[in-house]
């Protein structure tokens, strides 16, 4: 469970990150659009979170980088999930279940009584 | 994704540039954006303002990632550094498999030079190195008594008298503890088979003075010492064994304390034992006795106490030193009849342990280190002779882009390699041979903590270091030398003599004058020692020993308590043992020639005014029975050998030695003239033969007076039997030993030795020494000619082309000969004037080791060169003639 708001901000972060490149390859600024795109624009990450998140998934080696061409062919670094990678972001889904879940479950609750 | 074009990868080869990644990484994310923009219907300026202004701080986001990328760029870097250096060994290791000649002698050579380094270490890392075995033993201190000046107090007996010993201790303020021990042989019999042990008589606090506790039971309290016992010098019923007898003789009987033993008879309690490592002063006697001085019996004679003292903190042997002195002024004034001219030092305990043996260690250290040098420079010139013939593959290297600092690091590792396994093989070498040597060692070898030498960790840890040094030495000039950056000269073709290999062939003759040095030097060094052990075997002991045995006795205990059992016994053994066969002669001798220290006696005429106190001429004497002089092969010069005439009822009768009769009787007979001994009572006798000066004490010192007791009159305890035999003398020793077992089977024989052996002994370290220093010179001798060898079939090679022009000019063979040769006679010559001089000037620090020879002695300094000069022209005869036999032709064509 994250312990500062901040943290679970930077770890909510890298989780979709991971879980946007378990559909495949992709560079920074598809994973940027996806997660725009699919969050009914609701969620719009700025290049300054993202790349050095980016980075640090790749330092803690849960995804890997290649340069190629892009579909306009200009070089760009192209990320992808590594075996650890995928194994991180099947705990981080459960661990998000489960606090959701527990969120939801207080939220609902009522005190007895009333 | 679609890959990268070729070319783009190859330009990451020059090394990733994390901080350009980032840069690319982020314009192309802005370019996206842009193009996304202008989809949504901006303008492109528009657009790419509003892009830019989205996108935040840039530089914060630039400098954070390349800080990430930094990081893993540096991690990246460390492994591949890994990486490199096994790429490295490996490849080391593959090259130096593909030579294995030059592998083999190499590692052969490293391995002479780290092993003879290594074994000596060992040596002198147990005997002058390791702790002494006593709490804080830098405090300790021996406490002497020595007369006229000090001379070498290492040497000195180590005597004090229990009479000065009680004043010493009441006015002197240096000290928090003071003890004093006397060792001798006893018999312990009783429980098993007779046996002579060394016990040490001690005074109570002596282990507490040591600072040592014992594995079991306790040690001597003031309480043991003031009970008196009948007779002998131990007082109480006590004793602490030593961990060797324990082992031994009572199998480590864990119930040994409280047990009893018998001393010469005495009924002794066993009340501790001490611990295996025990050492007083590194004696390692069998058994602790109480000794029984008290200031009440205390007698003025005889400076037989070993005095040991542990200083106060904060003070220092040399201010010990000065109270003793004014001490010993104090009792020479109060007691002049027996203090005059003596006076006291305190030496510190290690001095006087190792003190004797250090020049002859520090010696020989250096004289490995000349010839782990000499081996380094062997292999280093190896190494280079290598290099010129790998001048292809390295110019090839060094134009695909290598660094210089790469390749150097890649040849020192070949270096490390093979002085590595040197190292291996030297430490192999060394351990084997630090045991045969060991083992080879006669048992009284004078070698202080012998049995503490091993090859532990402190001795690994200290082959390890030469080894890595070693490698480095000798391969970084080599090296560093092969990287130099000379492209045209080696691409070109290698067989004709190119510049490039002008300076190497300096470098290496270079090196080999300096191999030819320094194995002079050893060579005088190993020179002067042998001649030294020459001259002190060719010196006249004085007596004659072939054929000669010897055993030794001591009669302890109840049962030769008195002169009466004491005679009574030799009156049973001397017969019997006459009538073995092929024996000559018979006599006992109460210490034998050559193995006791002095004991500084005296004797003076009657007739004339007592000497001078402080002037009394010392005196050696000794008490002999049978036919001691005709046994031991000693002349008679004058007068007669005492017979029948000289039984207990008679006048004291003296045999003098020539010594004392030129001292006391210059230019007159002294047959039938007086003498008197202080023992301590006054005793006079008469003279009535004067035989043969006997080096009683040292083979070094000249010999001192001696007068001679007839044991008929006066016995002793101490016995040593001579037998002189036509035959081989060891032959005789079972029965002559059953002779003493039937006389008294309770008797135990502690040694039977030949008196060549004893002898020899006398020699024995001197012996080792020019042994050791000799060998080292013939393998320096060996490495050095195999070094010029090598120098001078490479400058062979390298003048094919000119001697092949020589030849078709017209030179004779002889020509060619002589032209190789001198070269190589050039170089020795160099290195023969070169080692002269240094050996001049260091051969002073032999001094104390040399006996008989100068430091500068002509035969030693005139031989070695000539010997060095020969050997140095057959190791360049070789291959000249080699070369001279070579075909002009052939030579030209190639």
């Amino acid at each position: 469970m994250p312990r500062n708001i901040i943290e679970s901000v930077q770890g909510t972060l890298d989780f979709l990150i991971l879980k946007t490149l378990s559909w495949g390859q992709m560079h920074g600024y598809a994973v940027a659009r996806w997660i725009f795109d699919n969050s009914s624009e609701e969620l719009q990450i700025e290049e300054g979170t993202l790349y050095p998140a980016l980075h640090r998934l790749e330092d803690r080696g849960w995804i890997e980088a290649e340069w190629g061409l892009s579909e306009n062919n200009r070089r760009a670094k192209f990320y992808r999930l590594t075996a650890s990678g995928r194994q991180e972001l099947t705990e981080r889904v459960s661990s998000w279940h489960r606090f959701t879940s527990a969120v939801n479950r207080v939220l609902a609750a009522v005190p007895e009584g009333v | 994704m679609r890959s990268e074009p070729i070319w783009r990868r190859y330009l990451r080869l020059l090394g990733s540039d994390p901080s350009a990644d980032v840069e690319d990484e982020l314009t192309f994310h802005l370019s996206m954006r842009v193009e996304d923009l202008m989809r949504r219907g901006l303008g492109e300026d528009q657009a790419r303002a509003q892009a830019e202004r989205e996108f935040g701080d840039v530089g914060r986001v630039r400098r954070e990632m390349k800080e990430i990328g930094e990081r893993r760029q540096r991690r990246s870097d460390r492994a591949q550094g890994w990486e490199s250096i096994w790429q490295d060994l490996r490849f080391a290791v593959r090259t130096l498999l593909r030579s294995p000649g030059f592998t083999m002698i190499a590692i052969l050579t490293l391995g002479l030079g780290i092993g003879a380094t290594t074994a000596i270490f060992t040596v002198v890392d147990a005997v002058l190195l390791r702790p002494l075995g006593a709490a804080d033993p830098e405090e300790l201190v021996i406490l002497t008594e020595y007369r006229n000046e000090a001379g070498d107090l290492s040497r000195a007996g180590g005597a004090a008298s229990p009479a000065n010993l009680f004043d010493w201790e009441s006015q002197s303020r240096s000290f928090s503890s003071m003890s004093y021990f006397v060792q001798w042989p006893q018999n312990l019999t009783g429980d098993g088979e007779p046996q002579e042990v060394q016990v040490q008589f001690s005074r109570g606090n002596l282990f507490s003075t040591l600072g040592v506790q014992p594995l079991l039971g306790r040690v001597f309290t003031a309480a043991d010492e003031l009970e008196p016992s009948g007779g002998g010098l131990g007082f109480g019923d006590v004793a602490v064994l030593s961990h060797r007898l324990w082992q031994s003789r009572y199998g480590g009987d864990p119930g040994i304390v409280g047990k009893r033993v018998l001393v010469n008879g005495e009924p002794r309690e066993v009340i501790g034992v001490m611990g295996p490592d025990f050492r007083v002063l590194d004696q390692k006697p069998d058994l602790w006795i109480p000794l029984g001085i008290t200031p009440g019996n205390r007698t003025s004679q005889g400076r037989f106490l070993v005095a040991l003292a542990r200083l106060k903190p904060g003070v220092g042997p040399a201010m010990a030193g000065e109270e003793m002195t004014a001490i010993a002024r104090r009792l020479e004034a109060e007691y002049p009849d027996y203090n005059t001219g003596w006076s006291v030092a305190a030496v510190p305990m290690r001095e006087k342990v190792i003190g004797q043996v250090r020049p002859a260690l520090l010696v020989l250290l250096g004289a490995v280190s000349l010839l782990l040098l000499i081996a380094c420079t062997n292999v280093a010139n190896l190494l280079l002779g290598r290099a010129t013939a790998r001048r292809q593959e390295t110019a090839v290297r060094l134009s695909l882009g290598a660094t210089r600092g790469r390749l150097v690091r890649q040849l020192l590792t070949e270096s490390l390699v093979l002085s590595l396994a040197g190292g291996l093989v030297g430490l192999t070498a060394a351990v084997l041979g630090t045991r045969a040597i060991v083992r080879s060692l006669p048992p009284t070898v004078q070698l202080p903590r012998l049995d503490t030498i091993s090859v532990d960790g402190r001795v690994l840890a200290f082959t390890l270091a030469i080894t890595i040094l070693t490698g480095i030495l000798f391969g970084l000039v080599p090296a560093l030398s092969a990287s130099r950056p000379d492209l045209q000269g080696a691409l070109r073709s290698v067989s004709r003599g190119s510049t490039a290999g002008s300076s190497t062939m300096r470098l290496r003759n270079g090196l080999v004058v300096a191999q030819v040095a320094l194995a002079l030097m050893l060579l005088v060094g190993a020179g002067l020692l042998m001649r030294s052990f020459q001259m002190l075997q060719a010196v006249d002991t004085g007596v004659d020993p072939r054929g000669v045995l010897t055993l030794r006795m001591s009669l302890g205990g109840e049962s030769y308590g008195t002169g009466e059992a004491r005679r009574g016994l030799l009156g049973q053994l001397l017969p019997a043992l006459q009538g073995l066969p092929g024996v000559q002669a018979v006599g006992t001798v109460s210490h034998l020639p050559l193995t006791e220290g002095k004991m500084g006696h005296l004797a003076y005429r009657p007739d004339l005014p007592p000497p001078a106190p402080g002037e009394e001429p010392s005196v050696d004497i000794r008490i002999v029975g049978g036919e001691y002089f005709a046994a031991q092969g000693v002349p008679l010069m004058a007068g007669r050998t005492f017979d029948e005439r000289d039984h207990v009822d008679a006048a004291p009768a003296f045999i003098i030695n020539q010594a004392l009769a030129r001292q006391q009787f210059p230019g007159e007979d002294p047959v039938g003239k007086r003498l008197v001994y202080p023992w301590p009572d006054l005793i006079e006798g008469v003279i009535v033969g004067v035989v043969g000066d006997v080096r009683e004490t040292s083979v070094v010192e000249s010999p001192s007076p001696a007068l001679y007791r007839s044991f008929s009159q006066w016995t002793a305890t101490n016995l040593n039997v001579v037998i002189r035999t036509a035959g081989d003398p060891l032959a005789l020793a079972g029965a002559a030993r059953a002779a003493v077992q039937q006389a008294d089977p309770n008797l135990p024989v502690a040694s039977i030795r030949t008196m060549e052996e004893v002898v020899a002994e006398a020699t024995a370290r001197s012996r080792m020494s020019s042994y050791l220093l000799g060998t080292f010179a013939v393998l320096a001798l060996l490495l050095a000619a195999i070094g010029l060898y090598g120098v001078v079939a490479y400058a062979v090679t390298q003048r094919k082309g000119e001697i092949g022009v020589r030849v078709a000019l017209g030179a004779s063979r002889g020509n060619i000969l002589r032209l190789i040769v001198g070269q190589g006679m050039l170089l020795t010559m160099l290195g023969v004037g070169v080692g002269l001089l240094l050996a001049l000037a260091l051969s002073g620090l032999l001094r104390s080791l040399l006996f008989g020879v100068t430091a500068t002695d002509a035969v030693t300094f005139i031989t070695v060169p000539v010997v060095l000069a020969g050997v140095a022209l057959i190791a360049s005869y070789l291959p000249a003639s080699r070369a001279a036999r070579s075909d002009p032709v052939s030579a030209l064509r190639a």
